[in-house]
């Protein structure tokens, strides 16, 4: 599994309040093998996958399934949440 | 002799009665399985029980964590390793939903069933289970000290509730993996469980690290977190009521390009799924319990 971190301005595709959704960890921006070419990125929303083009627009509203992920987006420029492990260390 | 270093069973456990569970759930999991063999616990006794069809992506989930190779049975596979136990002592961190019902499955696990079950494991002599789903404190108040229930000679089971009769809090987090860094809603009280268990400490001045610290750190770590993101969340909860107000009025305008009517409609999920949880995070109490605490002051990890 992999891990990257990119730039919200990469993806004008996905609303900011998404993009919030992805570094909060509610939802899940990834990678994953397909055989479509168009299909660059998937989004899970709770138990539904929408699949995603270059620019992180929707390809389609039909949710997918079996999807395996391997590689996670987050956004460098983006609020991400404090690690709770460290949050109360030393205190 | 400590847990770790005694002959102790190690559990993982997520059912669920949908079809595949919730990734924040498995990735509990995940978080808790990187401290299992962070603490020095082997590979050969820490099991992994996930309900769930995508078996695959649950490997690749497990995968964030580990380097080791681990067989991820279902849940009901538990139930029967239980019947041919070879182990003396079992710990059990159990993630997922919960309800009146008990622990959240496709026939929901109730306290009686999970506790008949380890009273009659054969050769178990202590027992410590962790509870991080909903409405936990349904499993407070049975038999559960040796000499109670239907198997006189059963096990010491110490029960764990991360609330009583209230649902559970989780808060978002990134946690550091090898490949990077996670980010999840978590289950608060079992992070803090496991957090403990990868550097074990004494909490109440016994000069002994047993499983009633590991119960005193969770509780206070999560009150803690609650307190700070209930103050923290106010001024967001009044920004996001108007955002969502906004939202829900530019969805419900058709466009006629579907492109930009799924754009709409999926910026309506976001700020509706941050709009609850700020609202959900502030109106959910949580108070962890323990069950049998005589001896969870003697047991050391």
């Amino acid at each position: 599994m992999k891990f990257t971190s990119i730039r919200s301005t990469e993806l004008p595709g996905i609303d900011i309040s998404v993009k919030e959704c992805v570094n909060a960890g509610q939802w899940f921006l990834f990678k994953a093998n397909t055989s479509d070419a168009q299909v660059c990125f998937f989004l899970k929303v709770e138990k539904d996958i929408f699949a995603l083009d270059q620019q992180g627009a929707p390809l389609t509203h039909f949710p997918l399934e079996n999807i395996e992920m391997n590689e996670f987006i987050y956004f460098d420029d983006l609020p991400k949440p404090i690690s709770l492990s460290n949050q109360f260390a030393g205190k | 002799m400590g847990l770790i270093q005694s002959r102790t069973k190690w559990v993982l456990f997520l059912s669920s009665s949908e079809p595949d569970p919730e990734d924040r759930h498995i990735h509990d999991l995940v978080h808790g399985l990187m401290c299992l063999e962070s603490a020095g616990i082997s590979p050969n006794d820490i099991f992994i029980y996930v309900d769930g069809a995508n078996r695959q992506n649950i490997r690749n989930l497990f995968s964030i964590a580990t380097i080791n190779q681990y067989v991820i049975a279902s849940t009901d596979t538990f139930f029967l390793d239980l019947r041919d136990n070879r182990h003396e002592n079992l710990v059990m961190f159990v993630t997922g939903h919960g309800s009146e019902a008990g622990i959240d499955a496709v026939v929901p696990i109730t306290p009686y069933m999970l506790m008949n079950a380890l009273k009659a494991a054969p050769g178990l002599d202590k027992v410590v289970v962790y509870l991080g789903q909903c409405y936990a404190g349904v499993f407070n108040y049975v038999n559960a000290g040796r000499g109670r229930g239907r198997d006189q000679n059963g096990p010491d089971v110490i029960l764990i509730g991360a609330t009583n009769l209230h649902e559970s809090l989780s808060s978002s987090t990134q946690e550091q993996f090898p490949n990077g860094n996670l980010h999840w809603v978590a289950n608060l009280f079992l992070l803090h469980v496991f957090r403990w268990i990868s550097a074990p400490h004494d909490i109440d001045g016994d000069g002994l690290n047993t499983i009633m610290d590991s119960y005193k750190y969770a509780g206070i770590g999560s009150n803690k977190h609650n307190k700070l993101s209930k103050t923290n969340s106010f001024g967001q909860m009044v920004d996001t009521h108007i955002m969502h107000k906004q939202a829900v009025q530019v969805a419900s305008v058709r466009t006629g390009v579907p492109q930009v009517d799924s754009q709409n409609q999926l910026r309506l999920m976001a700020v509706r799924s941050q709009y609850y949880n700020l609202l959900s995070v502030n109106y959910v109490h949580q108070e962890c319990w323990i069950l049998n605490s005589y001896p969870a002051q003697q047991i050391e990890i």
